[in-house]
C-alpha cells in the first residue's frame, strides 16, 4: 500500500515537472536544437541563404579548408589565448574581490555595486570609453609605460590590441562572477574561521585551507560560464575594429566567431561559417567534458 | 557508482546543450530567426517619406509588409542621413500621384547595411528597393540580390535618356541593368585652405604625390604634425592605385607594379610620420581628422561640403584632382550612387513605377543637387548643379578621368585582406612586408584571368 502511494506521488512529481520543464525545453529545442542542427548540416555544404538552391554537397571539404587557412588558424588561436587568460584573470580577481568585501568592511554595499555596475553597461561603450584611455598619450597607455610598454594606441597596435580587448572584457564581467564567489562564500560557516583563528591561522592561511577548498563548485562554475561567455566575445572586438574589418588591427583581434560572423554574414558563404562555429562547438564541448571530468563530483 | 555517472552524463547534457545553442550563432534558420539576426545591434531606423518620426525597426518591418488597403507600400533602404533626405525629397508626391506609399529604412552605417541586407531578403523583410553605389555591388549581383530591370527600361518603364554614360556602364553587367544611376561622386583630393594659407604653403597645390609629399615634408619640420589624412580603407587605397595607373580590374591587374608603387608609396610615407589614420586618433572618419584639423589634406568626396557645413562651417576646402603617380595620369574612383530593386519583392512592377517616377522627371535630380550638393548621374543637369553648387563646379570637369572601382567579385573580401595587409604593414613596426608583397598575396586570392 505504502510502495503504490510513493509511485503515485512519484508520477505527480514528474508530471510537475515535465509541465515545468515543458515549455522551456520546447523553446529550446525550437531556438536552439533546430537551428545548430541545421548549422551542422549547412557546414557539409557550400550555401548562401541567399540563394539556397545553388546549395551543393561538399562533404568535409569546408573542414578541409579551414585547417588550411591561416585567418581561421589565426583566430583559433587567438580565442584559445584570450580564453585561457581571460578565465583565470576572472577567476582570480573575482575572487579575491569577493574576499575583500565579503569581510567586514565599511561600505561594502556600494562598492559591491560599483563593481558589479561595469557588468550592465553596454559593451559597445565601455570599449569606445576605454578606446580613450588607451589612445596614444592616453591615461591608460600612460599607466602602462611605468611597466615599460609602449607608448601607442593600443586598439591600432597588432601587439596591444588583443591585451586591450581582454582588460575592456574582464573589467565588464568581473562584478558578475563576484556576486557568484560572494555567494559561494556566504555558505562558508563563520565557525570555520573561529576555530581556525583559534588554531592560530592567519588570514591569509584560512583562505588557503578554508576558502579555496570551499569555494570549489562556484570556482568550478566560473570556469565553466568564464570558458564559455570567453569564447562568444564580440562587441568589443567590433567595437575597436570601428570601420575596419572585424578583428582588426590586421586581423589581431580576430576570433573563431568574428570569423564565423565575417564568413557567414559579410561574405554570404554560410556552409564555411557554419563549418567554423561546429569547430567552436566541438572544442567547447571537449572543454567542458574534461572540466566535468577534472571536477570529479561532475558539479 | 552510477549515480555519479549519471551525474556526469546530466553535466555533458547540459553543457552540451549550451553549446548547441552558441553553435547556433552561425547558423541562419527559419524566417523568424532570420528576423532576429537581421534586426541585431545595428537595426535600421525607419521612417515615412516626409515625416519627422521614426518608428521602431519591428513595426516598420511589419508595417513595411502590409498593404494600405487603398495602395502599396514600398520601403527603400538606405544607410546614410543624406541619402535618405534627398530621397524623401525626390519620392514626394509619389503617393498622391500613383497612390503608392513609401518609407524609408535606415542603416546605421554601410557595414550594417550590407550585413543586414542579405539576411532581411532570405527572411522576407528586406526593402522593396534600395540606394547603394557601384563600390562593392557585384558581389550582390553575382548572389542574385539584384532584380534585372532591364526589360523596365527596354520598354520604356524606365527612361535613362541623359544618363552619363559611365554610370550607366557601371550599372550595366553584360548587358544587364542593374541600378539606375541618380548621383555621381568623384574622388577628389580635399585640402584645409585655412591651414594651407595659415602654414604658408604658396599659391600653387599639388598636382603629383611627390609635391605632396614634399609639403608633407615642410609640414612635418615646421609643425610637426603628419599632414596627410589617409584612411585605411579600400575606397581610399584604390584612388591612390588609380592614380598611380594601377587599379584592380575585377581581380586581373592586381599585381600590377603600378598597384605595388602605389601602396609602398603609402607605406613609406608613413613611416617618415607623414600620415595620420583616423583610427590612432581614435576617431570614426577621415572626415572627422580633417573637421578637428589634425590633418591637411586627405582623399574623399563632396560629402565633405555638407559634413563641414555643420561642424565647421568656417573652414574653407579646395577640393582638387587626385594627384598623379608614377607615370599615372591622376583621377581617382567615382561613386555612383543608383535606386536598385531587389530580389524577392512582393511588389516588382510598382517598384519599377516608383524608379521611373522619379527618374522621369526633374525631382530626384535636383534632389540630389539641393538638398546633398552632389552631382546628379544625368548629364542634362550638369549646369543646374553648376549654377546651384558654385564651390565645386570643378568637380564636374573631374568625372572624366574617373575610372571604375573594379574590386574582383568578393570584393568585401578582398578589401578586408587589403586593409588587413595595410595595417599589419602600417601598424606593426617590425614589418618588413613590401608594396609588391601585398599585391602579389592579393593576386594570389582574388586574381582572375
Amino acid at each position: 500500500m505504502g510502495k503504490k502511494n510513493k509511485i503515485k506521488y512519484k508520477r505527480a512529481e514528474v508530471l510537475t515537472a515535465i509541465s515545468f520543464l515543458l515549455p522551456a525545453v520546447l523553446m529550446w529545442i525550437y531556438w536552439f536544437l533546430i537551428p545548430a542542427a541545421k548549422s551542422m548540416r549547412l557546414s557539409f555544404y557550400e550555401y548562401s541563404f541567399i540563394t539556397p538552391e545553388r546549395a551543393r554537397f561538399v562533404g568535409l571539404d569546408n573542414f578541409k579548408r579551414l585547417f588550411s587557412d591561416n585567418d581561421f588558424l589565426k583566430a583559433l588561436q587567438h580565442t584559445f589565448l584570450m580564453v585561457a587568460v581571460v578565465v583565470a584573470l576572472i577567476a582570480i580577481i573575482a575572487f579575491l574581490i569577493a574576499v575583500l568585501l565579503d569581510g567586514k568592511i565599511k561600505g561594502k554595499t556600494f562598492f559591491r555595486t560599483v563593481y558589479y555596475m561595469p557588468y550592465v553597461i553596454s559593451s559597445v561603450a565601455v570599449s569606445i570609453f576605454f578606446m580613450y584611455f588607451f589612445i596614444k598619450d592616453g591615461i591608460g597607455t600612460k599607466l602602462f609605460t611605468l611597466f615599460g610598454l609602449d607608448n601607442t594606441t593600443w586598439f591600432t597596435s597588432t601587439k596591444y590590441a588583443l591585451p586591450l580587448i581582454i582588460i575592456i572584457y574582464v573589467w565588464q564581467q568581473i562584478g558578475f562572477y563576484m556576486i557568484l564567489y560572494i555567494s559561494g562564500l556566504q555558505n562558508i560557516s563563520a565557525e570555520l574561521y573561529e576555530a581556525a583563528k583559534i588554531d592560530g591561522a592567519n588570514r591569509a592561511q584560512s583562505i588557503l585551507h578554508i576558502t579555496l577548498p570551499l569555494v570549489k563548485p562556484t570556482t568550478y562554475l566560473v570556469i565553466t560560464l568564464g570558458m564559455i561567455n570567453a569564447f562568444q566575445i564580440f562587441d568589443q572586438i567590433a567595437a575597436i575594429s570601428k570601420q575596419s574589418p572585424l578583428g582588426s588591427p590586421a586581423g589581431a583581434t580576430s576570433t573563431v566567431v568574428t570569423f564565423l560572423y565575417q564568413q557567414s554574414f559579410s561574405y554570404m558563404d554560410m556552409g564555411y561559417g557554419s563549418a567554423a562555429a561546429m569547430v567552436l562547438l566541438g572544442i567547447i564541448f571537449l572543454l567542458s567534458l574534461l572540466r566535468t571530468f577534472i571536477s570529479k563530483d561532475g558539479e | 557508482m552510477k549515480k555519479k555517472l549519471l551525474k556526469k552524463i546530466t553535466g555533458c547534457i547540459v553543457c552540451t546543450s549550451m553549446l548547441m545553442g552558441l553553435a547556433a550563432c552561425g547558423s541562419q534558420p527559419e524566417a523568424p530567426e532570420n528576423t532576429d539576426n537581421a534586426e541585431s545591434s545595428a537595426a535600421p531606423e525607419t521612417e515615412t517619406a516626409g515625416a519627422e518620426d521614426t518608428e521602431d525597426t519591428e513595426t516598420a518591418v511589419v508595417e513595411a509588409n502590409n498593404e494600405t488597403g487603398e495602395g502599396v507600400t514600398l520601403t527603400i533602404g538606405v544607410w546614410a542621413d543624406d541619402e535618405s533626405k534627398r530621397l524623401e525629397k525626390a519620392f514626394e508626391g509619389v503617393e498622391e500621384d500613383l497612390g503608392i506609399h513609401i518609407e524609408f529604412l535606415k542603416y546605421p552605417s554601410d557595414s550594417d547595411f550590407w550585413d543586414n541586407i542579405p539576411a532581411q531578403i532570405a527572411a522576407g523583410t528586406a526593402p522593396d528597393i534600395i540606394s547603394c553605389t557601384n563600390e562593392h555591388y557585384l558581389q550582390y549581383i553575382d548572389q542574385g540580390l539584384f532584380e534585372p530591370l532591364t526589360d523596365y527600361v527596354d520598354s520604356g518603364v524606365i527612361n535613362l535618356d541623359g544618363t552619363w554614360a559611365k554610370a550607366m556602364d557601371a550599372w550595366k553587367i553584360d548587358d544587364v541593368v542593374y541600378g539606375i544611376p541618380y548621383a555621381l561622386n568623384p574622388g577628389v583630393f580635399i585640402v584645409n585652405n585655412n591651414m594651407w594659407e595659415e602654414f604658408g604653403l604658396g599659391d600653387a597645390y599639388p598636382t603629383t604625390w611627390d609635391e605632396v609629399l614634399d609639403i608633407c615634408k615642410k609640414v612635418k619640420e615646421e609643425h610637426d604634425m603628419a599632414a596627410w589624412c589617409l584612411n585605411i580603407q579600400e575606397y581610399h587605397l584604390t584612388n591612390i592605385a588609380l592614380s598611380f595607373g594601377g587599379g584592380w580590374d575585377f581581380g586581373k591587374n592586381i599585381g600590377a607594379k603600378e598597384n605595388a608603387d602605389a601602396i609602398q608609396f603609402i607605406i613609406d610615407a608613413y613611416k617618415e610620420g607623414y600620415i595620420v589614420t583616423p583610427t590612432e586618433l581614435g576617431l570614426g572618419g577621415d572626415m572627422d581628422v580633417m573637421i578637428q584639423q589634425s590633418a591637411l589634406f586627405s582623399t574623399g568626396g563632396a560629402w565633405y561640403q555638407g559634413g563641414f557645413a555643420v561642424e565647421a562651417p568656417d573652414i574653407e576646402l579646395k577640393y582638387l584632382p587626385i594627384p598623379k603617380g608614377g607615370s599615372g595620369n591622376g583621377g581617382g574612383t567615382c561613386h555612383s550612387a543608383a535606386l536598385v530593386a531587389l530580389k524577392n519583392s512582393q511588389h516588382p512592377e510598382e517598384v519599377a513605377k516608383a524608379i521611373s517616377y522619379v527618374a522621369e522627371g526633374n525631382k530626384l535630380y535636383e534632389a540630389v543637387v539641393d538638398v546633398t550638393e552632389v552631382i546628379p548621374a544625368n548629364e542634362t543637369y550638369f549646369d543646374y548643379y553648376k549654377e546651384k553648387v558654385p564651390a565645386l563646379t570643378e568637380l564636374v570637369g573631374y568625372l572624366d578621368n574617373t575610372t571604375p572601382f573594379s574590386y574582383p567579385t568578393q570584393s568585401k573580401k578582398f578589401a578586408d585582406s587589403l586593409i588587413n595587409m595595410m595595417q599589419e604593414t602600417m601598424f606593426d613596426e617590425g614589418s618588413s612586408i613590401t608594396g609588391q608583397d601585398i599585391v602579389t598575396q592579393l593576386a594570389s586570392e582574388y586574381g582572375a584571368e
